[in-house]
């Protein structure tokens, strides 16, 4: 039962705060029209989706449609598509829009060589969905250069906002909640290098404590304060 | 509340004051190592 609770529940319970938060942040969007909560919006989409096949795969088994999927979205898109809306929330509109027209050409190559790989299941690890089990060339070495994108600007952008917030002295539950999104979103990243160094469900639990943290720290830097209401 | 009981606005918790800095260090000493980690697997150095 613990095995199957750390292949299959966690990852569907990283999902299901994941889906949770996507839907305050559409919320959000839908009130707002910002072009960064859209983005975020999207890649919290895709972080649920990897959950989500993550889940399957340990609770059903495995299916190569089920592990593409996983890969293209969970692995190599989610933390560039949030860190694209950390970028159109910080960055000239211009250099916003050319940094997703690389990104988008990005992801269609990446979709591409995901879905065109040779997969050898049994060269994964225990229970849980791993990138060993492709056995092309030329496709796991895209995800780094996604990941170092998404992580700079995703982990980089929070902790900009929290540090001005704090030089200003203003909007303190910003600046939490600015802290809260910078560890959550390295979390994953954590998790996987050490799932490639050969550590079981290191992925997994830091994709959930990842997901939690940016979640707890979305709600606190979109909360309203006592001053705001007030007002 | 009037305007007079605001507290003043460039005014945080002592205990802010000193840990925002500290966590902000921690965490651009994560993303230093996070980056190293990404160029060793760039490399073929990391393994897995």
């Amino acid at each position: 039962m613990s095995t199957q609770l750390l292949d299959g529940v966690l990852p569907l319970m990283s999902s299901l705060v994941t889906f949770l938060f996507a839907f305050f942040v559409f919320q959000r969007w839908q009130q707002r029209h910002r072009l960064h909560l859209l983005f975020w919006g999207i890649g919290l989409l895709f972080y649920g989706t990897g959950g989500a096949m993550e889940a399957y795969y340990g609770l059903v088994g495995w299916h190569p449609l089920v592990f593409r999927i996983w890969y293209l979205l969970g692995a190599v898109l989610v933390a560039a598509w949030l860190g694209q809306g950390t970028v159109f929330l910080l960055m000239r509109r211009r250099l916003a829009w050319i940094l997703f027209a690389i990104l988008a050409v990005g992801s269609l190559y990446a979709t591409y060589k995901v879905f065109s790989a040779t997969l050898d299941p049994t060269l994964m690890l225990g229970g849980e969905l791993s990138g060993g089990a492709i056995t092309s060339s030329g496709v796991r070495i895209l995800t780094p250069f996604f990941n170092i994108y998404g992580v700079l600007m995703l982990t980089g952008g929070a902790a900009y906002s929290a540090w001005i917030f704090w030089r200003k002295r203003v909007l303190l539950n910003r600046v939490i909640g600015n802290l809260f999104i910078a560890v959550g979103a390295m979390a994953p990243g954590f998790g996987g290098a050490f799932q490639r160094a050969g550590m079981p469900y290191a992925l997994y639990i830091g994709e959930f404590l990842g997901a939690v943290l940016m979640f707890i720290g979305f709600m606190q830097a979109t909360r309203k304060t006592e001053a705001e209401t007030e007002d | 509340m009037s305007p007079r009981e605001h507290p003043p606005k460039r005014q945080m918790p002592d205990f802010y004051e000193h840990f925002v800095p500290i966590a902000l260090v921690i965490i651009l000493v994560l993303m230093i190592i996070l980056g190293i980690v990404a160029v060793t697997v760039l490399l073929g150095l990391w393994p897995g």
